[in-house]
């Protein structure tokens, strides 16, 4: 009479997913001011604007916005990087039995199923990973208003300042008027020759 | 040299036949004379009607295919000097100023092989001739000629140009198996060899050359034809460049952006040797480029659909800032599933080429600031010809719509 063996096998598939996105603008500084000004006045207007200079590059700036994407603002080329990432462990346990009647069998049929089993647990690593990219790349598009205003406010003030030290070196300036409406900035000068 | 020599070379009458059609109506893939392969080695018999028939058919149809193929019969503009003449090919006096083209003794070679490399083969094909013209042995002979002769390279480039209508390395090289993916690679090789077939597969074929240098082409007698290559070359990168974007979006990058280098190049050799007569072509293709994007927004306005033939009737898309924006929704939506990353690499090729004519403006200013009475003809001409074609809008067209699609700030 032969007696039936059930094997059961378990394992644990774990994975670390890690997904990344960028976005670049690049920036062109008109020179209203001779451009080693312009540059004094850029790093201003982003000290102005909350953004940190960097420890490891005194030519980079940045900021993280609310949603995670941090901008780094290189005054070197004028480009600013938008980056995202994340990253996320993902763990599934696996369990199978393997049935036959001998024990060697079973262990075989259970080692064979363990495989797939494990094969899908990282397919599904991959698509979860896939997930993540995909919510990464929505959330910088959706952050690109965000980015791009924060890049003019600081790209505005700098060429007021510059228009104000210009405006300065033509004749005696009699008045100055600045405001904002709604997202219009407006700046008055009036100079004396 | 054929000419000079005229019974150094047999010749048979099949070999006339295939050149004279190549040239004048263009080739066919499936257009087989009898018998096949064509001869490519020095028979024994000599036929001196057949060598004189050849010569009548190289030096009649080289221009002929300029003609036909090349929108030859356009008139363009062609410096002489310091002259500027209005001419097309098949005017007499574009040929009393260029030097006869001339044809070496491999010109005949030439033809025959690119046949026998690309012809389909009969079933019925067999036998020791049939073994000595494989496509392998064809493309190694093809690669050791020596076609260095003026006329071998026009020649060259209309046979192989022909062909290439059915068997485009352009296509991407997952489409192209078998003989056509070795004629492909022999075609890009004989390109490296050959200036002129650079000007038109370069961008396509030749990532590790970025540039092809101008210079050996306007120290050849074929310069006084370069208008109409031009403009010829630039016709194929904009088909083909169509053919690739959606399916190779990674391809379609590189060679956008191999274009915008040679462009560069080209309108730098172009202004720095006073060759004036090459801007138009090179302007008129970004025109081309420009146009192709505003039936593409108003594509897009009208159906959602691009391939669809509905366009938008509103005459609203001289605007280059509406017209990105489109562009760049448009494309957005395509490539939805790509990383953010990946499209701005695209978009930002995709641009570029908008942006390489803005150095003109210098060199108009260049022009324009000599006095009127101490310019040449040739400047005279150019800057009528600026005014005429409205150059500083379209120029500043095209680099407001390279900004808008990079999406730069400033």
């Amino acid at each position: 009479m032969s007696r039936a063996y059930w094997v059961k096998l378990a394992s644990s598939v774990s994975t670390t997913i890690k997904a990344n996105d960028k976005a670049q603008h690049k920036i062109e500084l008109d020179a209203v001011v001779p451009p080693a000004e312009m540059q004094e006045l850029l790093e201003g207007a982003l000290g102005a604007s909350g953004w940190e200079r960097s420890a490891e590059n005194p030519r980079e700036f940045k900021k993280n916005l609310q949603d995670g994407v941090q901008l780094t603002w290189n005054t070197d080329d004028n480009a600013v990087e938008a980056t995202v990432e994340a990253s996320r462990q993902v763990v599934r346990d696996v369990e199978v039995q393997g049935r036959a009647y001998s024990q060697d069998a079973a262990e075989v049929d259970a080692q064979r199923q363990l495989v797939q089993r494990e094969k899908a647990a990282r397919e599904e690593a991959r698509i979860e990973e896939e997930r993540l990219q995909r919510q990464l790349t929505e959330r910088l598009e959706a952050n690109e208003n965000d980015r791009v205003r924060e890049i003019n406010e600081v790209l505005q003030q700098t060429y007021a300042e510059a228009i104000k030290r210009k405006a300065q070196r033509l004749g005696t300036v009699t008045s100055v008027h600045e405001s904002k409406q709604g997202g219009d900035y407006s700046l008055t000068i009036v100079i004396a020759e | 040299m054929l000419a000079l020599d005229p019974l150094a070379y047999d010749l048979r009458a099949s070999l006339v036949t295939l050149v004279a059609r190549v040239l004048h109506y263009g080739p066919s893939r499936t257009y087989a004379p009898s018998p096949w392969p064509l001869p490519t080695s020095r028979p024994d018999l000599w036929f001196e009607d057949d060598v004189q028939s050849l010569q009548h058919v190289l030096r009649q149809g080289v221009p002929y295919a300029f003609a036909y193929h090349a929108a030859g019969w356009r008139e363009r503009t062609i410096l002489a000097g310091d002259e500027a003449w209005a001419a097309t090919p098949r005017c007499a006096r574009l040929w009393d100023f260029t030097p006869p083209l001339r044809y070496s003794e491999a010109a005949p070679d030439l033809a025959l092989g690119l046949y026998n490399l690309v012809a389909r083969r009969p079933r019925s094909a067999a036998g020791p001739l049939v073994a000595l013209h494989t496509p392998e042995l064809e493309a190694r002979r093809l690669l050791d000629l020596d076609t260095s002769a003026s006329g071998d390279g026009a020649l060259l480039y209309w046979l192989a140009t022909g062909l290439w209508a059915e068997l485009d390395p352009a296509l991407g090289g997952e489409r192209v198996k078998g003989t056509a993916e070795l004629y492909a690679q022999t075609a890009a090789d004989l390109a490296l060899k050959h200036p002129l077939l650079a000007l038109r597969f370069a961008p396509f074929n030749a990532p590790e050359k970025p540039t092809q240098d101008l210079a050996p082409i306007l120290r050849s007698p074929l310069r006084p034809w370069l208008p109409w290559w031009i403009a010829h070359a630039l016709a194929y990168w904009h088909t083909r460049q169509g053919a690739i974007w959606k399916a190779e979006p990674a391809r379609f990058t590189a060679i956008r952006k191999r274009q915008a280098a040679l462009l560069r190049h080209w309108l730098h050799a172009a202004t720095a040797s006073g060759w004036l007569d090459l801007i138009p072509p090179i302007l008129e293709h970004l025109a081309q480029e420009l146009l192709a994007l505003r039936h593409l927004a108003r594509k897009i306005a009208s159906a959602a659909d691009p391939d669809s033939d509905d366009l938008d009737p509103r005459p609203r898309y001289d605007d280059p800032d509406l017209l990105a924006r489109s562009a760049v929704a448009w494309l957005d939506r395509t490539f939805k599933d790509r990383r953010y990353a990946e499209r701005a690499e695209l978009r930002a090729a995709w641009a570029e080429i908008y942006g390489v004519a803005a150095p003109l403006r210098d060199a108009h200013a260049l022009v324009s600031r000599k006095h009127p009475v101490d310019r040449e003809d040739h400047e005279r001409w150019f800057l009528s010809w600026w005014a005429e074609v409205d150059a500083p809008r379209l120029i500043d067209d095209l680099d407001a719509v390279s900004r808008a699609i990079e999406g730069r700030l400033g």
